[in-house]
């Protein structure tokens, strides 16, 4: 019960970051920092965005288990910036870029581009977007994959 | 005090006796009487004599026999209802209740049976034998059945009623008056408040209703009503008088007798032109099936569906509602007073979604669970003290066990500290953590679900019920269904995420599953026997003066709750037996 209990409760932070970020709730997202990052990637640019980086891994495996053809970070990138009407790249500040994924995810909702993850409902482009740092940072710490 | 033990009646619809004694109003609790008089200051001549029947059935002599026009068997929200319209009318009524004025642990173990379904409460506490019926621990809580809720769903086997909504609409809004409901509206907007804003969820797939409203003055049948039954001069009421059995004479096709047994030992019998069943939807059926003495399957079952189709609105938390804020406004949706009215709202498919995705309905309420921190502040015992003592303190008066309050602060200080915080800091709106969703629902009819006779015998020595309830799969299907439409709705408007607590096993249900203490289905009405115990004017099917009243005519469950839709068509049934009487 105590470890079913831990599971929701960071599984729920987890999202609770992600979609606090994405809707663009600052005090409980890292500042993001007043330089360009070392690493100028999307991956790391959102993986600054989360609080959770672990539980971030929670979901993020879990959807690179089920979507096998999306294990790269290219193509998940792209796939998350296709229906923000432009690319995502360093030109684009971070206000943007969580105005950019909140507009996403509230269509993902509304064209029932949803999955469910431990009986959480979550959109694609949040699923993706925990993917898609899950890669970044295994290849960061060459950590392989679960 | 001389004891009446026959009343006889005086041609005129009227009950009268030979002598009657002067007692106080409400001295009723005493022994032996079937009718007496008291005397108000005002009248005609100064003083005003009002005759009021009430008999204590222990105390007839054994095999007596009581001669009526009309019996109704229980005084309960149905019984009351159709006794208090039917009151001054040109024809004497015997209202028979088990019990009497007053709780009674004895009479009410008569209620007790066996569960062998899914887990229920313990019969013989979901239901109150004595006047008032289970109104005496009602809540008061009304929700109005909804247009759909007549109308064949050709996805829910067995649903739709034997007439539109529009036919019991008049009586509705009666019901509603009876029961107080100082201000019966259901939409939404009405009870719109400043500072109380309905979740912004838009696209009309989900929609805020009012899901339950009480007024803050309750209804007691049995307290509210007493006076005009007993009162009404045709109306005879008869306490701790047990209905039995029902007596069908040779043709089979009539009810001849009621009989009628005390726990003091004595039996004795009505008989009457019109019998009316109003017990309860557990002892409906179980009275039907007791009286096999010429149809051996019992009363109204020749196509055994006495007793099948037991349905309550069950409940269960669906899942949970991580909001986008801790600080979201739920104050619509939690249990709250507008002027007399108490109101919550809920969250509910519309009707067009239901029928897409083949549902039964559901009602969501949001249940908010608070912060940790505030949560254990809330619930310690010095914030209790204190809130004790500043209540004494505001009137004037010593607080009880002063140092010992005093004690529990000073042990809680932590605690009173962060309650004091919160509140100085968000008002009532502590920081949310987490919001149950909690889901009520209408179960789809199963015939499977059922009441019949179990093995154990009563104080009588009549079989005992047994209550074998069911659920079916599309109650589950459309419990998960509904909390992943809410999760995406949600999802949409951007308020936060779901997570589903109903599993994929459409057989199986979780331990939180609770009903709701409404006894509903088990003699159904619909014009085809086949499918049905009783006819769209309550009467039994080939009992030509057998009338079944209260929540076990209910073919569906219903979007709403039973008390008024059992009000209304007790008020529906009077305006038929006034007919038929007449």
């Amino acid at each position: 019960l105590t470890e079913a209990v831990t599971a929701r409760r960071t599984f729920l932070t987890t999202l609770l970051s992600a979609g606090l970020c994405i809707l663009g709730k600052p005090p409980l997202v890292r500042a993001s920092p007043s330089h360009a990052p070392q690493h100028n990637t999307l991956g790391l640019r959102l993986a600054d965005l989360f609080t959770q980086r672990a539980s971030v891994e929670v979901i993020g495996l879990e959807y690179l288990r089920s979507a096998r053809q999306e294990q790269d970070s290219t193509t998940l990138s792209n796939l998350i910036s296709s229906g923000c009407g432009h690319a995502l790249g360093p030109h684009l500040a971070d206000a943007d870029l969580r105005e950019c994924m909140r507009r996403r995810v509230r269509q993902d909702f509304a064209e029932g581009h949803i999955l469910t993850m431990h009986g959480w409902v979550v959109s694609l482009t949040e699923a993706r977007l925990c993917a898609l740092v899950t890669l970044v940072f295994t290849s960061t710490t060459q950590r392989p994959l679960a | 005090m001389s004891v009446i033990l026959r009343a006889t009646h005086a041609g005129d619809g009227r009950w009268k006796s030979d002598n009657s004694v002067s007692l106080p109003r409400h001295g009723v609790q005493r022994p032996a009487f079937d009718q007496f008089s008291d005397e108000t200051p005002s009248g005609e001549h100064g003083r005003q004599r009002r005759s009021y029947v009430l008999m204590d059935a222990r105390q007839l002599p054994n095999n007596h026999r009581l001669e009526t026009d009309l019996c109704i068997i229980g005084a309960g929200a149905a019984g009351i209802t159709l006794a208090r319209e039917l009151a001054g009318q040109p024809f004497r009524i015997c209202l028979l209740e088990s019990g009497g004025l007053e709780f009674d642990g004895e009479t009410q173990r008569l209620a007790d049976g066996e569960n062998i379904g899914l887990s229920y409460f313990p019969l013989h506490v979901a239901r109150l034998r004595y006047f008032g019926g289970t109104t005496n621990h009602w809540g008061g809580m009304c929700a109005p059945f909804g247009e759909s809720d007549f109308e064949p769903r050709p996805w829910i086997p067995y649903s739709g009623w034997p007439f539109p909504k529009s036919t019991i609409d008049p009586y509705y809004a009666r019901a509603a008056s009876l029961i107080s409901l100082s201000r019966p509206e259901w939409r939404a907007a009405s009870w719109n408040e400043p500072g109380k804003p309905q979740l912004p969820i838009t696209g009309g797939r989900v929609a805020t209703e009012i899901v339950l409203q009480a007024d803050g003055k309750l209804r007691r049948f049995g307290r509210t009503y007493r006076d005009e039954v007993i009162h009404a001069g045709n109306i005879a009421a008869v306490l701790y008088a047990n209905a039995t059995r029902l007596e069908i004479d040779e043709t089979g096709r009539r009810v001849r007798r009621v009989r009628v047994a005390c726990l003091a030992g004595n039996r004795i019998s009505v008989t009457a032109k019109i019998v009316i069943l109003a017990a309860g939807g557990i002892e409906n059926a179980r009275l039907l099936l007791l009286s096999n003495e010429k149809h051996a399957a019992g009363l109204g079952n020749q196509n055994d569906l006495v007793g099948r189709f037991f349905m309550d609105h069950a409940s269960l938390d669906v899942g949970i509602f991580q909001p986008a804020s801790s600080n979201l406004s739920l104050d619509y949706y939690l249990k709250r007073r507008v002027k007399h009215s108490i109101v919550t709202a809920g969250l509910l498919l519309s009707p067009e979604v239901r029928q897409q995705e083949r549902l039964v309905n559901v009602a969501v309420g949001l249940n908010p669970v608070y912060d940790e921190t505030y949560t254990r502040a809330l619930r310690s015992t010095g914030l209790a003290s204190l809130r004790y003592m500043v209540k004494k303190f505001r009137k004037g008066d010593a607080p009880h066990e002063f140092g010992r309050h005093l004690r529990n602060v000073v042990t809680d200080l932590e605690e009173v500290a962060v309650a004091a915080y919160g509140r100085a800091w968000y008002g009532r709106r502590y920081p949310i953590d987490h919001i149950k969703l909690r889901a009520t629902f209408e179960p789809a009819p199963n015939s499977e679900s059922r009441v019949t006779l179990g093995p154990e015998l009563d104080q009588f020595g009549q079989r005992r019920v047994r209550l074998d309830w069911r659920l079916s799969p599309i109650d589950k299907r459309s419990l998960r269904r509904t909390a992943e439409i809410l999760a995406i709705e949600l999802g949409r408007a951007g308020l936060g995420r779901v997570q589903i607590g109903v599993d994929d096993d459409d057989t199986t249900w979780p331990a939180d599953l609770v009903g709701a203490f409404h006894h509903i289905g088990t003699t159904r009405m619909n014009d085809d026997p086949k499918q049905s115990v009783v006819d769209k004017n309550c009467r039994v099917h080939d009992i030509e003066n057998l009338f079944v009243a209260g929540s076990s005519v209910f073919p569906t469950a219903g979007s709403g709750t039973p008390t008024m839709m059992i009000v209304a068509l007790s008020l529906r049934l009077a305006d038929h037996v006034k007919r038929l009487l007449r």
